[in-house]
């Protein structure tokens, strides 16, 4: 997803909000935010919480991965290069 | 140390971009050319005598390269499981332990055969044509039956299925206090059995190269060292020809700090084969066979003075041990030493007894002993005030151990370091809005609605930890870390570490200490670890809140001394007296003249040149060993919020505050990061975890992730976090350990509320976890 250094809008949103610790689940809930995202691009939190459930994580308890994926989903709408990114399934 | 610009603020972790962009490593990325893959034939019954094994059909399937049993590795490995003294200091029974069983098997997934093969699916394939002739022995399974005279035995050679039964303090300790009391409260308290679950199994490669007989494991590990040391131990070889390797690790939580059978068995395929052999565990083997946290329950008696004094308590745990002892099975009962939580007693009469039985073994899984012991003496607090009539808050507060009486020595000895209670219970309180949340209550209950506020004022011990206490726990290894920190000749800073991060970002935390002491930036830091052929001779791991509170402070030690080393150099280069010398953001000056002033790099470039003061040697390393003096003890206050749905018994978690102290802070968002994921797994036992055995024939019955319920995002409301600071005096950098509050600190204050919520039925007591199943049919009957 990333484009040489620069990171995917999802990727750079779990680092700022520190959506990961251990970051074995991580690609799986990168790439699930980015599904999410491409068919849902404003979800509200309870939205986001459905729209993950299918993954699981032991380490966070989704409270970072949910903020990251609102912070994503900010910086996805006020950069609308960056969405076709995700609906090309990037490089 | 000074106050500095790293430590302290949310430093984005420098582990994070590999990971998000799919370039970790974990175990099952690593492979060596020529490697065999194996699979692990497991006992289908929980007891039974093992009759005959027929491979024949297995050996000649294709792509297998041998099929190997219990006689097969008799020469090839040595020794028992170790089974660590931790706290209590003599068993009464531990089984022998092979890592694969010849003659009887003790619990369903105990390895009786393996198959090796070409590919990971040929192994799994011929593994299932290897028969089995199994002659059924009776189970043991409840642990009140498995102590009666005459009860059946989880192993038949032994003499009875009690592993330990051990009195720290004896009852008539609190017989005066209990003659005194107004009133008496009883529970008995149950600890439902956890599978840790982490999101990447367990999983080894080994590659023994015979001309060079030395060994080289890759494998997923909080404790490489430890590994290394028990490993080489029952290969016969020196710890020098073994090298552990563990690189990233997909979480542990306890579980992987003990070895396992597959720890063994696979290098000693290795070496039988001279082929590099490589397993990794499916799920349900996850489940399975990684040991299991918690499996207890208490027999709890507290005494009190009508007006809430506390006065004493009397407690018997009974640990479900599993069929063999684990490694560090017996920490568990360090519940029993914290029973009393942050509260004083006259006395405290405690006894702990192990009991064998036919499942998988326990061991420490998150918080280890001290979630047991916050849940079990919260519970009781709130049982006694319930008893009373009195607000849970107030019964708290009125025995709170106070601010001002720290140092405190508690009823087992330990010295708790520091803490102020009222603190962060007032600071919980009112970010929850207590006093509206009972008037809320008080209308919703004349509606019939069940609503509940559930508190936990929890302290915890961790860091292990002094010498004086650990050294006898492992039964000679103290628990102290150390540290290696290099300088090269242009500055670069490498550190080693004994500790291993599986998550908790130390790569982070510790670049942040050492980056602000040398007054470089972060990224001239390398933190290492999880290599044992690197860094100092020997590590200690990472588990019960200790990497930071000894690990980090060990390194702090060890950039103490290239700092001073750095002074003498700099005094030599500045012709003025050592103690003159002063190093300060990144610099080494002279008191008073701050322009003749060398930086550490140029300090560092010198260190390995030419002229250097007499007697002095090149370079500029240092190593340090940290033996702290005390355990650190964090504290906080955490308060829940519940609705239960009175037709279905669903519990809905409306609010949870947690206000935590663990001391000085590195990095906030790290700090946050560990306390909504213990909050979370703590959670998940109060509500929806549990390892289920069937009672007659000990068959799993939550073998898979469908069974056994870890949450996902759905199930999980939003937190509210909040903070005090109470530095440690007990370390240089007045912190405390954080990875575990959370999961210590929480399934009381959920099962609390859900016992104040349905109070007004006259139910006061339920135990985890509380599923709608359960709660439906308590609140049924209790309507009758």
């Amino acid at each position: 997803m990333a484009n040489g250094d620069e990171l995917h809008p999802i990727q750079q949103a779990f680092w700022d909000e520190h959506g990961l610790q251990c970051g074995y689940c991580t690609p799986g809930f990168i790439m699930a935010a980015a599904y999410l995202l491409e068919q849902n691009p404003n979800p509200t939190e309870d939205e986001i919480r459905r729209g993950l459930e299918g993954n699981l994580c032991r380490c966070t308890g989704y409270v970072n991965i949910v903020k990251a994926v609102q912070t994503a989903a900010r910086t996805m709408s006020s950069t609308p290069a960056r969405k076709t990114q995700v609906t090309a399934g990037g490089n | 140390m000074a106050v500095t610009q790293l430590v302290g603020a949310k430093i984005h972790r420098r582990e994070d971009p590999r990971l998000i962009t799919g370039h970790g490593h974990y175990i099952d990325d690593f492979t060596r050319q020529g490697t065999a893959y194996a699979s692990f034939v497991r006992s289908p019954v929980a007891h039974a005598r093992v009759k005959s094994i027929d491979v024949t059909d297995a050996s000649k399937a294709p792509g297998v390269v041998g099929v190997y049993t219990a006689r097969d590795f008799k020469g090839q490995l040595a020794g028992t499981h170790p089974a660590a003294p931790a706290f209590v200091a003599e068993k009464k029974y531990v089984p022998e332990r092979f890592p694969i069983a010849e003659k009887e098997v003790t619990y369903q997934g105990e390895i009786v055969a393996v198959v090796l093969a070409e590919s990971k699916g040929q192994a799994a394939d011929a593994a299932n044509m290897i028969q089995v002739d199994y002659d059924d022995l009776p189970v043991v399974m409840d642990l009140e039956k498995a102590l009666a005279k005459g009860a059946p035995k989880a192993h038949e050679a032994g003499p009875d299925n009690v592993c330990w039964d051990f009195t720290y303090t004896p009852l008539d300790l609190t017989e005066a206090a209990f003659k005194e009391a107004d009133v008496v409260v009883k529970e008995r308290v149950l600890q439902n059995r956890l599978a840790p679950v982490p999101m990447e199994p367990r999983g080894v490669l080994a590659d023994y190269e015979g001309f060079d007989k030395k060994l080289t494991m890759w494998l997923s590990s909080q404790n490489p060292h430890f590994i290394r040391l028990f490993v080489s131990g029952a290969l016969g070889l020196r710890e020098s020809q073994v090298r552990v390797i563990s690189p990233d690790v997909g979480g542990g939580f306890g579980s992987k700090i003990s070895p396992y059978p597959e720890d063994y068995l696979v290098p000693a395929l290795s070496r039988m084969t001279a082929r590099p052999v490589k397993w990794i565990e499916t799920r349900t083997e996850s489940i399975q066979n990684s040991t299991h946290g918690r499996g207890q329950f208490y027999d709890c008696e507290v005494a009190a003075k009508k007006d809430g004094t506390l006065l004493a308590m009397r407690v018997v745990q009974y640990v479900d041990v599993g069929a063999y002892h684990g490694t560090f099975g017996a920490f568990q009962p360090v519940a029993c030493l914290m029973a009393g939580g942050g509260y004083k007693w006259k006395g405290i009469s405690a006894r702990t007894v192990g009991v064998l039985t036919n499942r998988v073994p326990t061991d420490p899984y998150r918080g280890a002993g001290r979630p047991e012991a916050t849940h079990l003496v919260e519970r009781m607090v709130d049982l006694v005030a319930l008893e009373l009539k009195m607000d849970p808050v107030d019964i708290r507060r009125k025995n709170f151990i106070q601010p001002e009486d720290f140092p405190f020595t508690q009823n087992f000895g330990l010295v708790v370091d520091s803490g102020d209670y009222d603190k962060s219970l007032d600071k919980a309180l009112e970010l929850a809005g207590y006093a509206e949340l009972r008037k809320k209550q008080a209308d919703l209950r004349k509606q019939g609605r069940y609503m509940g506020i559930g508190l936990s004022t929890w302290i915890e011990l961790c860091g292990f930890g002094p010498s004086a206490a650990t050294a006898p726990a492992t039964g000679g290894i103290a628990l102290v870390e150390s540290a290696q920190v290099r300088v090269t000749p242009t500055g670069a800073v490498i550190v080693y570490t004994g500790t291993h991060s599986h998550g908790q970002g130390h790569e982070t935390t510790f670049s942040q200490i050492v980056a602000d002491q040398l007054g470089v930036p972060l990224d001239s830091v390398e933190l290492r670890h999880g290599d044992t052929a690197e860094g100092t001779s020997f590590g200690y791991g990472t588990y019960g809140s200790r990497s930071l509170a000894v690990g980090g402070v060990a390194i702090s030690k060890a950039v103490g001394k290239v700092i001073d080393k750095g002074k003498k150099l700099a005094a030599h280069i500045f012709e003025a007296a050592e103690e003159d010398v002063v190093f300060e953001h990144g610099n080494f000056h002279v008191k008073g003249s701050p322009d003749k002033s060398k930086a550490f790099g140029e300090v560092a470039f010198a260190s390995y040149g030419m002229g250097l003061p007499e007697g002095m040697e090149q370079g500029l390393e240092a190593v340090a060993y940290f033996d702290p003096p005390n355990l650190v003890w964090p504290f906080g206050a955490h308060v829940a919020v519940v609705e239960i749905d009175a037709e279905t018994g669903s519990v809905k978690l409306e609010k949870y505050v947690a206000v935590d102290d663990c001391g000085n802070i590195i990095n906030p968002m790290i700090v946050d990061g560990q306390i909504h994921g213990g909050v979370v797994q703590a959670i998940a036992q109060a509500l929806y975890e549990e390892v289920v055995y069937d009672e007659s024939s000990g068959q799993l019955k939550t073998g898979t992730m469908i069974d056994y319920l870890v949450p996902s995002a759905g199930e999980i409301p939003p937190f509210i976090l909040d903070k005090t600071i109470t530095p440690s005096p007990t370390n240089d950098l007045g912190v405390k350990g954080i990875g575990e509050a959370g999961t210590i600190a929480a399934s009381v204050a959920v099962i609390n509320a859900i016992c104040d919520a349905l109070s007004p039925l006259g139910i006061k007591h339920v135990d985890m976890p509380a599923t709608p199943d359960k709660l439906w049919h308590m609140m049924k009957e209790a309507r009758k």
